[in-house]
């Protein structure tokens, strides 16, 4: 089940193009001016040295962010190519053409996917957002995707033809300009209409359309896959392990976040945490003394920070890293019930634990994470696992609930969370949770202008 | 006016110290009281000719709170510093030395009560209103120590003031302010010779002698105290306040008079500086679109009167009030870079001419400013950069920084403060001053 792309939500035009739009022009433009800051400084040799260094520093950028980097591997491929060919004749036009030629040969790919029925541009656009199988085999989606391939091979071959007259030039100015002015602003310009326009059919599709139009998008690409969906169910589910996450509707408690990352030492960070209804809580910074006196206020899904150095609140997202793993919305709030729509999946073991798997997703985007897949075990419905994603799919962090005791009367929570960055599995956050006390907060805590009085 | 808001806030105090107060044993007075602190070496190094240390300073921090009850606590904190680079060059004069040299101050000492949904703090204190950082717009309220520019943290910069701060949450998320004052001091300016001594307005009157006044305006005053109000909104995740504040200009502002003299000797120019009444009315708003934030400020300052140049005016000074504003977003960038960029405009109801200096460009002086921060190593070397443009007369700010935690209480930093600009302009002024700094803090 854990391949199951929960994440990602909904593709937004806006969200896959701040995630692939500057990926892309980066992957157009950085070797080519590599290559001509070498070659005017240094000479061919230096040139062929910096484009080939910027490429791999590209593919291997993508391949630690978990990536696959397809567009940077083919651009990594192409490089050496090239550098081979330059470094073997001495001529900067031979470094050139076979750049000229794979490009030319990729337009052609575009248009031979398409005849093949696995329309190539749907290949990237994957890399982008996890398409689940279903929507893959999808007549929308070859529809689409097909017409997206046919523009992407039109624009590399013509590309290729306006180089090849470059070439002919034999200017190595002319080439790098032509380059770089062929390249950048139409990947720019075509990756934004392919992005528009694949998001517009689907939802204009017949087959998915009514679902993305209902902002249920993730629940219908995994209807074939996840089982019987009841959200009513899946809501008391959540309400009822959210009661493993706090201890009252009014209570302070103590969270120690522990730090660690190989090869590193640990650090701790200590919070007071005053919490009162669901979604209104205080948060002072009590340990290290550095950043003793700062506070953090949650109201609802507006959070601010007070800093002494600014001597006031200051309006902050909930997103923002708080310390290690943890986002400010991990201290601030626990209460998914509130804060996302559930769904059932199915059913799956977690270390021996038979659990519902629940689908979350963010009623708002001031939400701290777009997506939650959330494992509740079935025997008491107490929180088990979870996995953070961010509205591009990606996989922030995967948090581990532990230390379930009694510590008020008659109230058993969850008094440890430990979060394991997503990419980097060495990379952990421990928050233990303690000395917990209930009682009635005076409402002055939950007041921003009463911020720097608490400190 | 004010003295009927003084009034009302005394009344509101009066109300909140009723507060129930339960018994305490020896070891939960000894609880109650929190101390904390810091010391800092501050070093910085002039590296325009004549390059040179311009700054040594220890600095310590002392604060102490006691919590008497949960409404009610009194909290006190002193700052004293000592900057060593006056004993060890010769290249400021005696006045800056006696100025800036050496400082002990109580910054501050609050009681603090509460009672339900009224809050009153009175005492020496920092009131500070806005929802932006790095800008002064609707930050009204205390006047600000400029001697070493706008360089330090705003928390060093602000001067605090003995005043009454009373809240009412009148309702869910409505909070109703008032402030009273009778301490009416003024901004701190570095004095001449001073390293950031500000550029002046030259006055020229040819033959007549000029006597220059001193600005000696007690800094107590009940006919001349100084108050406002605030009330703050939160509606849908919209953060709106509307501010009014009463007060006399922060800044001096030189009056020019005219004395006659004996026949056939030209009459004596008097220069008195004056701190005229400002009625300033403003507003600000935040609102995050998660991940991104958005902050505006606005200040409308009525009354507020300028220098002019031109000789023909009676008295040197004309009447302009004047709209400050901004608009900021803060936003990620690539690799978690947090950017804030803030756009603000001063604007005179009026004609500008002869009004130019430092902070003036003309009727409309715009700024721009961009702040990336970002950090590495689970944020133990946190590297950050500011850059602020003048976009009339291209005059520029860039402070680069780099902070390294060595520890829970230790910090170190490295940083620059590069100006550049035309000698008439707010940043080129400091166009020879261009300084590395390096400061090590210790908090406990």
């Amino acid at each position: 089940m854990s391949e199951l792309p929960v994440a990602g939500s909904r593709p937004s035009v806006a969200a896959m193009l701040l995630g692939s739009g500057p990926r892309f022009a980066r992957d157009a433009i950085l070797p080519p001016l590599a290559f001509y800051g070498g070659w005017k400084v240094f000479g061919l040799t230096a040139g062929i040295l910096a484009a080939t260094l910027a490429s791999a520093a590209i593919w291997w950028w993508e391949r630690r962010r978990a990536r696959t980097g397809i567009g940077a591997s083919i651009g990594l491929a192409m490089a050496i190519s090239s550098a081979l060919a330059g470094l073997t004749t001495g001529s900067a036009i031979a470094f050139f053409a076979p750049g000229v030629l794979v490009n030319a040969l990729y337009g052609l790919a575009f248009f031979a996917s398409v005849l093949l029925g696995r329309p190539l541009a749907g290949v990237f656009a994957g890399e982008t957002y996890p398409f689940p199988p279903a929507v893959k085999a999808s007549a929308t989606y070859r529809r689409v995707f097909s017409r997206v391939s046919i523009a992407w091979g039109s624009y590399l071959l013509l590309r290729s033809a306006v180089r090849v007259l470059a070439l002919m030039h034999g200017d190595v100015d002319v080439i790098v300009t032509v380059n770089v002015l062929t390249g950048v602003p139409f990947t720019a310009g075509l990756t934004t209409w392919s992005i528009w326009y694949g998001v517009r059919g689907f939802r204009r599709g017949a087959e998915w359309g009514w679902a993305l139009r209902a902002g249920v998008v993730a629940l219908v690409l995994l209807a074939g896959l996840a089982g019987p969906a009841l959200a009513g169910e899946a809501d008391d589910i959540v309400r009822a392990a959210d009661n493993y996450r706090r201890p009252a509707e009014s209570f302070v408690w103590k969270i120690t976040i522990t730090s660690q990352e190989a090869k590193k030492a640990q650090s701790t960070d200590g919070f007071e945490v005053f919490v009162k209804d669901r979604g209104r809580s205080l948060v002072k910074f009590i340990a290290p003394p550095r950043n003793v006196g700062r506070s953090l206020l949650a109201l609802g899904r507006d959070l601010w920070i007070y800093l002494p150095d600014a001597g006031k609140p200051v309006r902050i997202p909930f997103s923002q890293r708080l310390v290690g793993q943890v986002a400010n919305g991990d201290v601030a709030r626990a209460d998914y019930a509130g804060d996302y729509d559930a769904t059932l999946l199915g059913d799956e073991t977690v270390d021996g634990v038979a659990c519902h798997v629940l689908d979350l997703k963010a009623k708002t985007k001031e939400i701290t994470y777009a997506a939650v897949k959330y494992w509740v075990a079935k025997d008491g419905r107490r929180p088990v696992k979870a996995e953070f994603y961010a509205a591009t799919g990606t996989l922030l962090k995967t948090g581990t609930f532990e230390g379930f005791k009694e510590v008020v009367p008659g109230h058993v929570l969850a008094t440890r969370l430990t979060l394991v960055d997503g990419i980097r599995k060495d990379k952990l956050s421990v928050l233990d949770y303690g000395g917990i006390v209930v009682r009635d907060i005076p409402e002055k805590y939950f007041d921003k202008n009463s911020m720097k009085s608490l400190d | 006016m004010r003295w009927v808001l003084a009034l009302a806030l005394v009344a509101c105090l009066a109300g909140a110290a009723d507060a129930d107060e339960p018994e305490a044993t020896t070891a939960d007075w000894l609880k109650a009281l929190r101390v904390r602190g810091r010391l800092a070496e501050e070093f910085a190094y002039r590296l325009h000719d004549p390059g040179d240390v311009s700054k040594l300073k220890t600095l310590g921090w002392l604060e102490g709170k006691y919590t008497f009850s949960e409404s009610a606590n009194l909290r006190v904190a002193t700052r004293g510093y000592y900057d060593a680079v006056f004993a060890a060059t010769d290249r400021y004069p005696d006045n800056v030395r006696s100025n800036q040299e050496k400082e002990l101050e109580v910054r501050e000492a609050i009681l603090a009560l509460s009672h339900g949904d009224f809050d009153v703090r009175l005492g020496r204190q920092q009131i500070v209103w806005g929802e932006a950082l790095s800008t002064f717009v609707t930050d009204v309220v205390n006047p600000k120590d400029f001697r070493e520019f706008v360089l330090p943290d705003f928390t060093e910069l602000r001067i605090p003031l003995y005043a009454l701060d009373a809240q009412w949450r009148v309702a869910k998320n409505v909070t109703l302010e008032g402030v009273w004052t009778p301490d009416t001091a003024h901004n701190r300016l570095p004095k001449k010779g001073a390293e950031f001594q500000f550029q002046t307005v030259e006055f020229r009157f040819g033959r007549h002698p000029v006597v220059r006044l001193p600005d000696d305006e007690d800094e107590f005053s009940l006919s001349r105290s100084e108050g406002g109000m605030r009330l703050s909104v939160l509606r849908d995740g919209w953060d709106v306040s509307l501010i009014y504040y009463d007060q006399a200009d922060k800044s001096p502002v030189i009056f020019q008079r005219r004395v006659p003299n004996t026949p056939p000797r030209p009459y004596i120019i008097t220069l008195e500086p004056e701190h005229p009444r400002l009625h300033i009315v403003g507003a600000t708003l935040a609102k995050s679109f998660e991940p991104v934030v958005v902050r505006g400020e606005i200040a409308v300052s009525v009354g507020k009167r300028y220098e002019t140049s031109n000789p023909l005016d009676a008295d040197g000074v004309v009447r302009r009030d004047t709209i400050d504003y901004l608009i900021g977003v803060d936003f990620p960038l690539f690799w978690d870079i947090d950017a804030a960029l803030q756009l603000s405009q001063k604007i005179l109801t009026g004609d500008a001419t002869n009004l130019t200096k430092p902070g003036v460009a003309g009727q409309v002086t715009s700024s721009l400013a961009l702040r990336l921060t970002t950090g590495f190593f689970d944020n133990t070397l946190n590297p950050s950069v500011l850059f602020v443009v003048g976009l009339e007369r291209a005059d520029f700010r860039l402070s680069p920084r780099l902070e390294w935690v060595l520890s829970g209480s230790v910090t170190v930093a490295i940083g620059a403060d590069i100006f550049a600009g035309d000698r008439r302009t707010l940043y080129g002024q400091f166009d020879k001053n261009d300084r590395v700094t390096f400061t090590t803090t210790w908090r406990f």
